[in-house]
């Protein structure tokens, strides 16, 4: 047996002790219906040579107070991590559609800078003025830098919504 | 400005008598021909005595047209106003046709197509109109007699000048957005309107002043970019149920779309400006006009208090 076990409580150990002096510990006592009642084996407090530390002993009730503050720790502990997933999930349904949208704006540039690319081709085979050539040049960069921009804003969107996916997954496994 | 003749406030029934007549000469040529000037003379004509209404709503004085008139011509200005517009569609499209070099063939047959629908619909209001309506018009000369002697329509229009140019330059600051420029075009119309006639009408007052050259340009201004934005709102109804193999293929209209659309903002540049400018033209023309009556009755008032007093309180 090692060393620290050697002051291990022993349900009904103490009470053949005891009795044999014809006197009863309560907090022994205590200790050991609970064990009953719990089916299992307690470890009971440090004792020193005579076999009692009464200062390190806790009693039942401050055991169930220990627990039952364990569960409420536990509880408000899954209920923030729920609120905290249901929130990056918010994020995420908004976020894809913010993404949805730029998708479809990236479309309608590209459409339009096909057509400005064409109306420029047409433009210069019927050899339209300068100032018409012009006019078309200056759509065919608006839609130039506009594809552009959606283009970033579509990378940042995507690389938000890894994040939150990343998030979301950690938040999944912890509760 | 003391103004009290009521032959000066008979002016604006020979006004609106002459208006009429205009109009049933154009409706007349209209009804017979469709010819397209007639059919614009008829429309300007309307829009003098609509902007008489407007004032005469201020002023309150006995109309010469009956409501259901004047609802009939309206309904007749809006019919001829969609055939005017497309009239004007189709003249700056053959500009178009000519400087680019296109043929917009396609277009140009979706307009005929609606011009035909429409001179049928002009044609049937203009019956409905002639039958119902037209035959009593002249016969309202009686109002002339019925204009109290004390309506002062000069010094009353200048109320209502100042509420429409408060209008006009709250539009002003709105111009970036098309419905408001639309807006702003109908209250410029209206406005220069109602000037002419006063300006015709009453040569000794403080509107003989005002030159109407300047507000006339802003007008035209106005005008010319309301024909483009009419005409490049039917070009989006033309090419809406296109698809995008045919809007490629015919890549014409996507340069007709960019011209119109570059030539709406020239129309609109510094025009603002302009327009606030005059606004604070005419603005002081009436309050320089105002002070003027008002150092006059001062100068009454203090010359005979008494009878001033008395004279107020009797007023």
């Amino acid at each position: 047996m090692p060393v620290d076990m050697e002051n291990e409580y022993k349900p009904g150990e103490h009470l053949d002790n005891d009795s044999e002096n014809g006197v009863i510990n309560p907090d022994d006592f205590i200790l050991d219906e609970f064990a009953k009642v719990e089916g299992n084996h307690i470890q009971g407090p440090a004792k020193d040579d005579q076999g009692t530390n009464p200062e390190l002993i806790h009693t039942a009730d401050e055991i169930m107070e220990i627990i039952s503050q364990s569960d409420l720790i536990e509880r408000a502990k899954q209920e923030k991590l729920q609120m905290v997933l249901q929130k990056q999930i918010g994020i995420f349904e908004r976020k894809t559609e913010i993404l949805d949208r730029l998708i479809l704006e990236m479309e309608l540039i590209k459409k339009k800078r096909r057509l400005a690319k064409k109306a420029m081709k047409k433009a210069k085979d019927n050899k339209l003025s300068k100032d018409k050539l012009k006019l078309i040049k200056t759509h065919l960069s608006q839609t130039t830098e506009a594809r552009q921009h959606c283009k970033q804003m579509i990378n940042q969107e995507q690389k938000n919504l890894k994040s939150i996916n990343a998030i979301i997954n950690l938040l999944e496994n912890a509760s | 400005m003391e103004n009290r003749d009521p032959e000066n406030n008979h002016a604006i029934y020979h006004y609106l008598e002459t208006q009429l007549q205009v109009f049933k000469g154009h409706f007349l040529i209209t009804q017979a021909t469709m010819d397209e000037e007639a059919i614009h003379q008829m429309r300007v004509a309307i829009k003098r005595i609509r902007s008489i209404r407007k004032l005469k709503k201020h002023i309150n004085f006995p109309s010469l047209l009956r409501d259901e008139q004047y609802v009939s011509i309206k309904a007749l200005f809006a019919v001829s106003g969609q055939i005017r517009d497309l009239q004007v569609q189709r003249t700056l499209l053959k500009n178009y046709v000519s400087e680019l070099k296109f043929e917009f063939g396609d277009f140009s047959s979706f307009l005929d197509l609606q011009e035909s629908q429409l001179a049928v619909q002009l044609n049937q209001t203009i019956q409905t109109f002639y039958n119902n309506q037209f035959s009593e018009i002249t016969q309202a000369r009686g109002g002339i007699d019925l204009v109290e002697e004390n309506t002062d329509i000069e010094n009353e229009s200048v109320e209502f000048l100042h509420r429409k140019i408060d209008k006009i330059n709250k539009l002003i600051l709105l111009i970036e957005r098309d419905e408001f420029v639309h807006n702003l075009r109908k209250q410029v119309k209206q406005l220069f309107f109602i000037l002419q006639f006063l300006k015709n009408h009453f040569p000794a007052s403080v509107f003989s002043a005002y030159k109407l050259k300047a507000l006339k340009d802003i007008g035209e201004h106005l005008g010319k970019w309301n024909d483009r934005d009419v005409i490049l709102n039917r070009l989006h109804e033309f090419l809406e149920p296109r698809d995008d193999i045919y809007l490629e293929d015919n890549a014409e209209y996507q340069i007709l779309i960019y011209c119109l659309e570059d030539e709406k903002k020239q129309m609109l540049k510094d025009i603002d400006l302009a327009l606030y400018l005059e606004m604070i033209n005419l603005k002081s023309l009436f309050q320089e006009d105002y002070k003027e009556n008002q150092e006059m009755e001062t100068i009454v008032e203090e010359a005979n208090p008494i009878e001033t007093v008395n004279a107020k309180i009797i007023e």
